[in-house]
């Protein structure tokens, strides 16, 4: 390949780097935060917001795929509270030792993916309306087991993973980030990810193509699940706590990133690496609100017109 | 009435005129400007210079509903019906007969049975769209767009995917709008049904209108050299004259599939061309659908290279060897919108992985490129997304992937649908190219001229079943038509002539 065809090929990549846009935003926000108060890129701050969106940059690596696949799950946040409720009743009802429990938890979150991906892949049922059926019912299974009431006082080998320090970093941050590079290099790269934009773009031409798309699309739902459990793990382990409504509205919040990252519920394109700028976005919000001193029920509101401005915006730039 | 474009990139300085009572003809190469141009005609583009005139008056469309106003309706290549609805809810989409705001059905029901008796056609309007077959949706779409009781009728490419008798069909809806003295713009890549329909042609090149043939003037030689801007003596070149290998590639003896197809027996040989030829819904397409793995027949045996294979899905079928290319390009076989080089590697990911299972993007870009260069792609680059490419580039496409995976035995459906001669020339290279390499290609197509260039045998399919083979050398147009409508050619050319005497 000459200098020039490969200079022009980079020249092309950056131009299809999709997350760009969002990625200039972020980068304009935080920048005029910064020039109205100089302390908010400082440390503390920006570790609350790692923290804050650890768990959804967590379960976002999970929508990401479904979404680029064409699918779709509304049950993360139920998904989250119910692996973390069975983990902490096994803990603390049945005496199990952490690790079991724990494991214990991520299988309940990949069986209810799992059973999520059965009803859509075999018995092609719409993923909105599934996802909200497991949603209510992983949610009606939480509070079941628990009796309604929360479980705290873990073990501290349990509670170092949410609390715990690995090179300056927390772990829930540390473990988050991991998972999205590792997701997004997956995603972006291996070929058995990779299949999902296939997928999303035209299923049936991707059966056609040799494509196993149900065995995808059960994979894709397992893994979102399992991942909405470790995120919900991680969440009762930094505040040593399990409780029946932990996770609620998640879901929306997640899929926002997601959309806000460059995916689309058409399904066909995103990456793991926008999603996660589209959460670093959501997470900001919040320390942005108070330090501007609006006021806390300002947060739904701005999240709502950026999604709505992201999507107009998407589409008026495609019309073009 | 006249009609003028000015110039935009894909369009310079067209000019031309309809005249109620005359079919015109627009022929053109993929990406000529013909869709450009019926875009502008139905206000879905508005031209940066140049005027529509309709009736003698100047008329500017911002959009598709002040264009139908003026009395101009399209039927589109692709089709725009609404698959859960009925025939005549489909016809008076947006013209339902209406009480207080609310449906009249029957009335809707006699207006649509109204229209389709006076067009002679066999058509019950309660049907509902998704039960039909593609020749009769298509019959549909043109009853919808007269719905409007238009002055001015554009269809495009309307035959694409119908077979003969349908075709007829057709033309005799069209022979009506004619005698109605309404103005018809055919756009087909079809010479002969242009031959056959028009009173006058305009051919586009690069987005001008390089010819106008009168009637007398409308030859194929003359057609086919103004839309190439060269000879193209023959297309479907020297015949090989090969005799079948004496190792048949594919063996299928006793396919069944109850009320599709049956006792399906043939073989087809290394580096051989198999036609099968038939009506549409003959159970063609279902046959190759069946070893391509995509619905699996009920009983019989498929032997590939000797061995026994029973594919049960398209990954399958892949894996032993036989390939299936898809009839509909754009819902079956591409992905619109993403880029040429994606799609090219679409069916063989694992081929660019390595042990680890990650993907070369290099490889990938090197292939993308090979393959345009082979096929003859002309796009912008590989990152163009497919959906922008015109209809025979996609094709090239789609046919490039399928072949990459290095088939023993391709089945192309339909091949060359929607494809206009410049494109269909170089698929046919490529299928060619094919059976040098070894590949043998099992071809289905509703284009007995395709069938006749390419094949080295031909099979015709009746009623599920296999009714006549034929050598390449033996087999005539008419042989293959008779067997197809299951006369015998005597009473087939009878049909043909008493049709002459009713035109």
């Amino acid at each position: 390949m000459s200098f020039r065809q490969s200079f022009r090929s980079l020249a092309a990549r950056s131009t299809r780097f999709g997350e760009l846009r969002i990625f200039l935003v972020l980068l304009a926000f935080w920048f005029a935060l910064w020039c109205y108060d100089s302390r908010f890129l400082s440390v503390p701050t920006i570790n609350t917001v790692l923290l804050y969106l650890c768990g959804y940059a967590i379960m976002a690596t999970g929508m990401t795929v479904l979404l680029v696949s064409g699918g779709f799950d509304l049950s993360v946040g139920s998904v989250a509270a119910l692996s973390a409720m069975v983990a902490g009743v096994l803990m603390k009802d049945a005496f199990v030792s952490w690790p079991l429990a724990a494991l214990a938890g991520i299988l309940v979150g990949a069986a209810v993916g799992i059973v999520n991906g059965i009803i859509v892949a075999k018995l092609g049922i719409n993923p909105f309306i599934t996802t909200l059926g497991s949603m209510l019912l992983a949610r009606g299974v939480t509070y079941i087991i628990s009796g309604g009431v929360g479980r705290s006082g873990f073990v501290s080998g349990f509670c170092w993973w949410g609390q715990g320090r690995l090179g300056g970093l927390q772990l829930p941050i540390l473990v988050s980030l991991v998972i999205v590079a590792v997701g997004d290099v997956f995603l972006r790269r291996h070929r058995f990810f990779r299949q999902n934009y296939y997928i999303g773009g035209n299923e049936h031409a991707a059966w056609l193509s040799g494509i196993a798309v149900d065995r995808m699309k059960l994979f894709n739902y397992g893994f979102s699940g399992s991942l909405a459990a470790l995120a919900g793990l991680l969440f009762a382990a930094r505040l040593d706590s399990a409780v029946p409504n932990a996770g609620e509205g998640d879901e929306l919040k997640v899929i926002t990133a997601v959309i806000l990252g460059g995916a689309s519920l058409n399904g066909g394109k995103g990456t793991v690496f926008g999603s996660f700028l589209g959460c670093l976005l959501l997470a900001t919000i919040r320390p942005a609100i108070s330090f501007l001193g609006i006021g806390d029920h300002w947060e739904k509101a701005v999240i709502g017109a950026m999604l709505l401005t992201a999507v107009i915006l998407d589409r008026l730039g495609r019309a073009k | 009435m006249s009609k003028r474009f000015g110039s935009i990139a894909a369009l310079e300085e067209v000019d031309f005129a309809l005249f109620p009572g005359q079919v015109h003809a627009l022929v053109g190469e993929n990406g000529a400007g013909k869709s450009t141009l019926i875009h502008l005609l139905v206000g879905a583009l508005q031209p940066d210079s140049g005027n529509i005139f309709v009736g003698g008056r100047l008329a500017h469309f911002r959009d598709s509903r002040q264009s139908v106003r003026a009395g101009i309706a399209a039927v589109f290549q692709e089709l725009s019906l609404i698959s859960s609805l009925s025939v005549a809810e489909n016809i008076f989409v947006t013209r339902q007969p209406t009480r207080f705001g609310f449906v009249r059905k029957t009335e809707l029901m006699r207006r649509a049975s109204g229209l389709i008796d006076s067009f002679a056609l066999d058509l019950d309007p309660a049907r509902i769209v998704s039960s039909l077959s593609l020749a009769e949706r298509q019959v549909v779409e043109i009853l919808k767009c007269l719905a409007a009781n238009p002055c001015v009728v554009l269809l495009d490419e309307p035959t694409s995917s119908l077979t003969h008798r349908e075709k007829e069909i057709l033309f005799r809806l069209i022979e009506r709008l004619r005698e109605d003295k309404r103005a018809i713009l055919y756009i087909s890549h079809h010479l002969p049904e242009i031959l056959e329909l028009a009173d006058c042609a305009t051919v586009l090149r690069d987005g001008r209108a390089v010819g106008f043939l009168k009637r007398d003037a409308l030859t194929e030689p003359n057609l086919t050299r103004l839309m190439v801007g060269r000879e193209l003596d023959d297309i479907y070149e020297a015949q090989r004259g090969k005799v079948a290998s004496a190792v048949p590639r594919l063996a299928v003896t006793d396919l069944n599939c109850p009320g599709i197809f049956e006792q399906i027996s043939f073989d087809v040989g290394q580096g051989e061309i198999v036609g099968v030829a038939g009506l549409v819904g003959a159970g063609r397409s279902n046959v190759g659908l069946a070893l391509g793995g995509i619905q699996p027949a009920d009983s019989g045996e498929i032997r590939l290279d000797g061995k026994k294979i029973w594919p049960e899905s398209p990954r399958a079928a892949m894996a032993a060897g036989l390939v299936y290319l898809p009839e509909d390009r754009k819902t079956e076989g591409l992905f619109l919108r993403q880029s040429i080089r994606d799609n090219l590697v679409a069916p063989q990911l694992a081929r660019f992985a390595g042990k680890t299972g990650f993907l070369s993007e290099s490889d990938i870009d090197d292939n993308a490129a090979a393959a345009c260069r082979e096929s003859r792609v002309s796009a912008q680059g590989i990152w163009q997304a497919v959906g922008r490419l015109s209809g025979g580039n996609q094709q090239k496409i789609l046919l490039a992937a399928r072949t990459r995976l290095k088939p023993k035995v391709l089945i192309a459906d339909e091949p060359t649908r929607g494809v206009d001669v410049g494109a269909r020339v170089e698929i046919y290279q490529q299928l060619r190219r094919l059976t040098a390499e070894g590949a043998s290609v099992l071809l289905i197509s509703s284009d007995l001229l395709e069938i006749l260039g390419l094949s080295d045998r031909i099979l015709v399919m009746r009623s599920g079943r296999i009714v006549a083979r034929f050598l390449r050398r033996d087999a005539t147009e008419q042989q293959i038509i008779a067997a197809a409508l299951g006369v015998s050619i005597a009473s087939a050319l009878d049909r043909a002539s008493s049709k002459d005497v009713r035109a």
